[in-house]
């Protein structure tokens, strides 16, 4: 054992004294392996980003529903792979359903926008984004709460003029993170601020995927109840299978759709007893002339949600593509420069074999090597990796947050790095291996 | 055939000027077979890379078939050495990722000659030295004496008039040795001027005359004797 | 040159020659369906709005109390950016060409259900539009004044004239004759066609018929208002600022904000085209210069290796010239069959993305010129160590081994 470790040591020590040799040769190698890893980790790591489940705990169990709502022989809408269902929901449904409340928790949101008027003279009034979502919105979606918590179902149901602020927000208006308890101006009305949360931003941003995966959440949420009486207008997709009557009452009797509608449903037959209810509703309202297109409906938990909404898009997988070309094409490249290095060392290697090396330790000797060069071509392409994702996020505005460098993939950096170098040292040891010590002392 | 007038060779380095060839004078006549000798570090192969037109000189006149080659440019030089030179090395120097027929062709290649010519030249050459058989296998399957026959084959088949043999026997045993001595002989009897650079005397003494070499410089026989007894 | 030697003995010594045959046909694979991306999508970005982008500008009012009404200030604030000096035009609009929102609606040559129609970008802006967005009228007249309605809320919508894009016109009337023909949107109808602009692009880049666009003059009286000026020639920086301040003046409590160039709204719109065809340029580039180390490796490996080989050669009767063309023509034979091998690969991949992707055609417009390049980057790649090669001494080939 310990024979075996020191010989390896020996192994180790000559592949640092290789690479030590030809540096010019070690270093166009190095290069090849950090900048193929490189390149290629940054793409996967936007990849891995953009196709990460954003809420584990709960993904399985979380369902976005959406109803057939186009009118008789419409075509629909080519949002969601996999049907023509319009992939928002109408005020109409979405009331109705929240109203029944079947499901073990159900939530419906959309983003509007707001006047704010701090009372402090020193911060400016201004418009804020804003999301008008339902009581079960903060529990549904595992939100974590800095100070405070999400407002009851009661407050909900009695509109009370109540909200939730992002610390960012909070900081900026009131100077505190802790700012439950104090009074907000929101469109001319006094809103008590009922808790806090600390940065909340799923990525991607599951729960409003219509209105950009990877966009900034907004740093205000105040009841859905309260959108009727306020007449919060919609910032985002508002998608109508036919003109609405004008003003807000039209809109809201309307067909159009703009409200993002999820149920937790954390098992089979709660899955089942929520659909058969729902089906129920359906019909029911198909009597009254509604859906008479068909009368489908979706049911998507996360995960599928996000695929059937392409978060990842075309892009991402062809920049994967062009990377794993171009570390292939580096991989390729650093094998021709390992043939070159190793047999310039046939003398050498004559000798090694004649002073009694065996073909195994000349290849294990090879391939130590090679690992060393690994490690170090690891350590280039973590930087590249990083450098690559610095310029990912100065290309793309949006990706801000996809392009921290993820712990898995920082380990998936070294393993790639080590392990293509080994793999691409083993026809060039194994060449190493075959020269003949007989051969060496009488050619030429 | 081959005319050396005082010919001067010098390796400089930072510090010092050594001289390889110093007054260095030859003649050698059209059809002779002239062995060159000499201890190592005599200067016989900086004379042959000089008579081969492998190196340049520092002084003097040497004229190759009568025309002055002082001042020939690269091209011109690689033209004379492809038609009038044939070269025989110690290690052959045989392409190894050509087999025969290819090593003889590489000088015809170089003279731009026509396929057809090129094949029958090629076909006499190894035929010559009694490997047409193994024309398509390559050096590496061949024993030394069989390479050194493909080397001179390569030489012929340019029908150059003059050969320029360095230590041509230096790698192989004695029988081979003979062998190839033998060949050369032929090669000579048949009109080809030789000059040939040995330090083997059995070999040297098979050729019409012996030029010995010391200190760059072309000893006369007294000279000669002098060393020999030094040596002895 | 000879190449039927060359190659011969590249084939005794033929993995360092096949991996970099290898790196070629996968760069130029690369290469060529880089070219395609890369060109779509600058030719996408390069498409024209219709708009005078260099001298125009959007500009938001939002009224922060709860009685404002823009209906009411909206005539005094048009009036008093037109009296600003250096601007040429002002209207008020619910979309601008790229900036991602607006609405979509179908436009149809009659009210039944199965009409011919088109579906495309419904702008909603007021009587000067066409100065403002610096539109170019090839048929028929501008807004009136007295065409203009409110989109208030509550109230139902009046559209009394429409202007078309010459695309929606050349669609639903092929004739040419769509001015004073009537067009029905949902809900409201019949509408007049007024005139035919020559182009305007959707607000939205993606939007496959993208100048599909229909304009009609309404104007929304809520408490947001966005505003379209073009400033004369060159003069955008000096007004921007003037317009802002003027809009600010007139009623402090509204917030005066979202200003942005329309060359910049264009700009931004196209930012998923400008980072991906940066980035396909820089691994192409890379990728050049990957295999250029690639062809310097080898052929500089293969120069120390057959020092005495070279050096034969020479005595033999091979000029310095010779050498470096030897060198030269072994990269370009070996080039030669990796961009072969390339061009199967690459109607292989295209062949599989055909039938996975259903890409509608075979495209290898850019296989020549992307074989070119490698070609001749490959020779110049080789210059370096076939140079070294030719001053190899011919002496080397009787130096003692």
């Amino acid at each position: 054992m310990s024979m075996q470790f020191a010989q390896l040591d020996y192994y180790f020590r000559l592949g640092v004294a290789g690479l030590g040799r030809n540096r010019l040769l070690t270093g166009l190698m190095v290069l090849a392996i950090g900048l193929g890893i490189g390149a290629f980790m940054t793409t996967y790591n936007l990849y891995y980003m953009m196709s990460s489940d954003p809420i584990p705990a709960a993904s399985d169990r979380l369902y976005n529903l959406r109803l057939d709502i186009t009118p008789a022989g419409d075509d629909g809408y080519d949002t969601v792979r996999g049907d023509n269902l319009p992939p928002l929901m109408s005020w109409r449904d979405s009331r109705a359903l929240l109203d029944a409340g079947m499901a073990e928790a159900q939530t419906a949101h959309y983003r509007t926008w707001v006047t704010l008027k701090p009372d402090r003279p020193d911060v400016r009034a201004g418009i804020e984004l804003t999301r008008a979502a339902s009581t079960d919105f903060f529990g549904m979606y595992r939100v974590p709460f800095l100070h405070g918590s999400g407002w009851s179902q009661a407050q909900e149901d009695n509109r009370e003029r109540v909200a939730v602020i992002e610390k960012a927000l909070s900081e900026r208006v009131f100077g505190t993170a802790d700012s439950v308890g104090e009074t907000l101006t929101i469109n001319d009305e006094p809103f008590r601020i009922v808790g806090v949360l600390d940065g909340w931003q799923p990525t991607p941003r599951f729960h409003d995927l219509v209105n950009g995966p990877f966009r900034d959440n907004e740093q205000l949420y105040i009841p859905f109840s309260l959108v009727e009486p306020m007449e919060l207008p919609v910032s985002g997709q508002f998608l109508c299978p036919e003109n609405p009557e004008s003003g807000f009452g039209g809109m809201l009797r309307s067909n159009c759709n703009w409200i993002n509608y999820w149920v937790e449903l954390p098992d089979a037959s709660a899955r089942a007893s929520f659909e058969h209810w729902l089906e129920g509703y359906i019909a029911s309202e198909h009597q009254r002339g509604r859906f008479q297109n068909s009368q489908q409906y979706r049911l998507h938990d996360v995960n599928a949600w996000l695929k059937a909404m392409n978060v990842v898009g075309e892009d991402t997988p062809m920049l994967v593509a062009a990377a794993f070309l171009f570390l292939m094409v580096c991989l390729i490249n650093t094998v021709s420069l390992l043939l070159a290095k190793f047999l310039a060392r046939t003398k050498e290697l004559g000798i090694r074999r004649a002073l009694g090396a065996s073909r195994g330790a000349i290849f294990a000797q090879h391939m130590a090597e090679c690992v060393v060069l690994g490690m170090v071509g690891a350590a280039f392409g973590l930087a590249m990796t990083w450098a690559g994702l610095r310029a990912l996020d100065a290309l793309y505005s949006d990706l801000s947050r996809l392009v921290t460098l993820s712990w898995p993939v920082v380990g998936l950096t070294i393993v790639a790095a080590v392990g293509s170098a080994i793999a691409v040292g083993i026809y060039p040891a194994w060449r190493a291996s075959r020269i003949q010590p007989a051969a060496q002392i009488r050619a030429a | 055939m081959l005319s050396m007038h005082n010919i001067a060779k010098i390796f400089r380095t930072r510090m010092i000027e050594t001289y390889a060839l110093r007054d260095f004078s030859l003649e050698v006549a059209e059809g002779e077979f002239v062995a060159v000798t000499g201890p190592s570090g005599s200067g016989k192969t900086t004379f042959l890379n000089i008579a081969g037109l492998l190196e340049t000189f520092d002084g003097g006149t040497y004229k190759l078939d009568g025309e002055d080659v002082s001042h020939l440019d690269d091209r011109q030089a690689s033209k004379l050495r492809n038609e009038k030179i044939g070269f025989i090395f110690q290690s052959f120097n045989l392409i190894p990722e050509l087999d025969l027929y290819d090593n003889v062709d590489v000088p015809l290649r170089y003279r731009g000659l026509k396929s057809a010519e090129r094949k029958r030249r090629i076909e006499a050459a190894l035929e010559r030295v009694g490997l047409a058989s193994r024309m398509r296998h390559f050096p590496s399957e061949l024993s030394g004496g069989q390479q050194q026959r493909v080397a001179i084959a390569r030489a012929l088949a340019g029908e150059p008039r003059f050969l320029l043999a360095d230590e041509p026997t230096g790698n192989l045993d004695s029988q081979m040795a003979r062998g190839v001595m033998e060949l050369l002989e032929s090669i000579n009897e048949a009109g080809t001027t030789i000059v040939m650079v040995t330090h083997d005397p059995e070999m040297a003494r098979r050729a019409h005359r012996n030029v010995h070499v010391l200190d760059g410089r072309v000893l006369d026989a007294g000279d000669e004797r002098g060393s020999l007894r030094a040596t002895a | 040159m000879d190449i039927a030697p060359i190659a011969k003995s590249l084939m005794r010594n033929r993995v360092g020659p096949i991996l970099l045959a290898l790196q070629v046909a996968v760069t130029l694979g690369f290469l060529v369906n880089a070219f395609y991306i890369v060109n779509d999508r600058i030719e996408e970005m390069n498409r024209p709005t219709g708009v005078d982008l260099e001298n125009t500008f959007r500009i938001s009012v939002t009224g922060m109390d709860r009685d404002y009404s823009s209906a009411s200030s909206l005539p005094g604030d048009l009036q008093a950016i037109r009296a600003i000096d250096g601007v040429h035009a002002v209207t008020t609009t619910n979309s601008i060409p790229l900036g991602g929102s607006g609405w979509m609606t179908n436009f149809a040559v009659g009210p039944e259900e199965d009409a011919h129609d088109v579906v495309g970008a419904q702008y909603m802006v007021g009587e000067t539009a066409l100065e403002a967005f610096g539109l170019e009228l090839v048929a028929g007249r501008g807004f009136r004044p007295e065409e203009i309605h409110d989109y208030a809320r509550g109230e139902s919508m009046v559209i009394q004239s429409a202007i078309l894009t010459r695309a929606v016109a050349d669609q639903l009337f092929p004739e040419g004759d769509a001015v004073g023909r009537s067009l029905y949107m949902p809900h409201a109808g019949p509408t007049q066609i007024v005139g035919v602009v020559d182009f305007l692009g959707t607000p939205w880049a993606s939007f496959g018929d993208y100048d599909l666009s229909v304009l009609v003059p309404l104007v929304d009286t809520g408490p947001h208002t966005d505003l379209v000026v073009r400033a004369e020639p060159g003069r955008l920086d000096e007004v921007m600022p003037k317009v802002e301040q003027a809009l600010i003046d007139r009623d402090p409590s509204r917030l005066v904000h979202r200003q942005i160039a329309l060359a910049e709204v264009a700009s931004e719109a196209y930012e998923d085209h400008r980072a991906m065809s940066i980035i396909m340029v820089t691994v192409g580039a890379m990728l050049l210069v990957v295999n250029v180390l690639g062809i310097v490796g080898l052929a500089s490996f293969q120069v120390n290796r057959r020092r005495r080989q070279i050096g034969t050669r020479r005595a033999l009767g091979a000029s310095r010239g010779t050498i470096v063309r030897h060198f030269m023509t072994e990269t370009g034979i070996i080039v030669t069959v990796g961009l072969a091998a390339g061009l199967l690969l690459t109607i292989g991949i295209n062949f599989a993305m055909m039938r996975l992707l259903e890409f509608d055609r075979l495209d290898l417009t850019w296989l020549p010129p992307a074989a070119a390049i490698l070609f001749v980057l490959g020779q110049i790649a080789v210059l370096g160590p076939a140079r070294r090669a030719a001053s190899i001494p011919p002496a080397i080939a009787t130096r003692a081994s």
